[in-house]
């Protein structure tokens, strides 16, 4: 196990041995570190060409993951994000082809396509990265890179989605805000895990789904057109417990199920065009301020709401006195 | 932090001289497209500009300022005119022989910086 360092500004012997030797490009540590290593990143990376992770995965034996953690201009891991800049130059930020690597405090930004893309990568982990501005989606994952966690990152203004097409993968405590199409796409992948995360403002849905994916106290607001789509295939998804609101616009829902065959449940709803739409199967729900509510088999019984008991109001609208749940998420604001 | 993208905005909004957007993104559908024409004094921090010419005072800050041709076999979602088959963004093809009879060709495209 041992660690190295990345400076891009460091002016020693770029051995990588320490910050005043450091390596001055990512590409040397990913061409070079091995299984239980940790990488040390300050500063900021100016790409004209992408990063190639092809070289050594980490692995789930003896040795562990290869981890690259951002650092403050002190060296310290306080949460300040090592910048990899694709300066309207570099395809990608980083292109994955390797397993079992872990990011903490990255930002990823201004790839001429997306920012991060993995080919046949499974067992990544993104920790408080940021993924933003980039010509394609935020992270591509082609529906190959599976097994992955994200972990409160931020995806922001991507040309496309937030996120695109990971396959068994949990997301937890994410935000992806003013995306061009989805803040999530999940289009010709299951198996996910969407849990806790803020969608709002993307230029189409929330979260798109194919199936079997589970989509747990979820925030999904003001999307241009949907909260959650599902738009193909027969697998069933889960959406329980999550809050869909302002999808107002003609012809918009919180939950747009187009080939009734997902299962959703106590979620809440407020200020949507309509609340369900082909939705088959719904266990409960309240239905608050809808133009129209459609949905075959509803039971509209009261029992949810969006109030604490102390009746501290947690519903997404500009008059809320609270605005975001308990678990802080990262919105860049 | 607004997004102005063509999606959402087939026509920005008017903006004020000397305004500063900041982790906005400004996406429009077709490359080299004037955005906030005549208004003066702009900045943008990290925006999405691709496929906008801004005003030629502004300033522009860590921002992503690309030109895109964007292929509408890969974009459904952008309501683009839509491309013919074999269209100027392929940049590979799969023949597909059956008995010495060609019955398909598989197209890749990618979008075009331009």
């Amino acid at each position: 196990m041992t660690d190295y360092y990345v400076d891009p500004a460091a002016e020693g012997e770029n051995d990588g041995s320490s910050w005043t030797d450091a390596w001055t490009s990512l590409q040397t540590a990913a061409d070079t570190v091995t299984a239980g290593n940790t990488v040390y990143c300050r500063g900021t990376e100016t790409l004209s060409a992408t990063i190639d992770f092809d070289t050594n995965s980490g692995d789930t034996s003896s040795n562990g993951y290869i981890k690259y953690i951002g650092c403050n201009s002190g060296g310290t891991n306080d949460g300040t994000q090592f910048i990899l800049d694709g300066n309207s130059s570099a395809t990608y930020c980083i292109s994955l082809g390797v397993n079992y690597v872990y990011f903490e405090n990255f930002q990823f930004k201004n790839a001429t396509s997306h920012g991060v893309t993995g080919s046949t990568s499974y067992g990544m982990v993104f920790l408080n990265c940021t993924f933003n501005n980039n010509g394609g989606a935020g992270i591509y994952g082609y529906a190959i890179v599976y097994g992955s966690v994200l972990i409160r990152c931020l995806f922001y203004s991507n040309t496309t989605a937030g996120v695109l097409q990971f396959r068994g993968t949990s997301i937890l405590f994410c935000c992806m805000r003013d995306n061009t199409t989805d803040g999530l796409d999940l289009s010709n992948s299951i198996n996910s895990s969407v849990l806790h995360n803020l969608f709002f403002d993307n230029g189409d849905c929330g979260i798109e789904s194919v199936g079997y994916n589970l989509i747990y106290g979820n925030v999904c607001d003001s999307n241009t057109s949907h909260g959650l789509r599902r738009s193909t295939g027969t697998y069933p998804y889960i959406a329980i417990g999550n809050r869909f609101t302002n999808q107002n616009s003609a012809g918009d829902s919180g939950i747009n199920d187009q080939d009734r065959t997902g299962v959703s449940g106590w979620n809440y709803f407020e200020d949507n065009n309509t609340n369900l739409l082909n939705v088959t199967y719904s266990i409960e729900l309240l239905n608050n301020g809808a133009t129209t509510n459609e949905a075959d088999q509803a039971d509209t019984s009261e029992g949810y709401t969006s109030k604490s008991e102390g009746s501290e109001d947690y519903n997404l609208r500009s008059d809320a006195t609270l605005r975001r749940t308990a678990i802080q998420i990262p919105t860049g604001q | 932090m607004t997004n102005y993208s063509f999606i959402r905005y087939e026509t920005l909004p008017a903006a004020e001289n000397g305004t500063t957007f900041t982790q906005s993104n400004f996406i429009r559908k077709e490359p080299n497209t004037l955005i906030f024409e005549g208004v003066t004094g702009l900045t943008f921090i990290d925006c999405n500009l691709t496929n906008c010419i801004v005003p030629a005072d502004a300033s522009t800050i860590s921002c992503l300022s690309i030109q895109k041709s964007f292929c509408s076999h890969l974009h459904p979602k952008f309501n683009l005119d839509e491309c013919v088959e074999n269209c100027n963004h392929v940049v590979d093809t799969d023949e597909v022989w059956i008995d010495g009879e060609l019955v398909n060709i598989i197209y890749y495209y990618e979008d075009t910086i331009v």
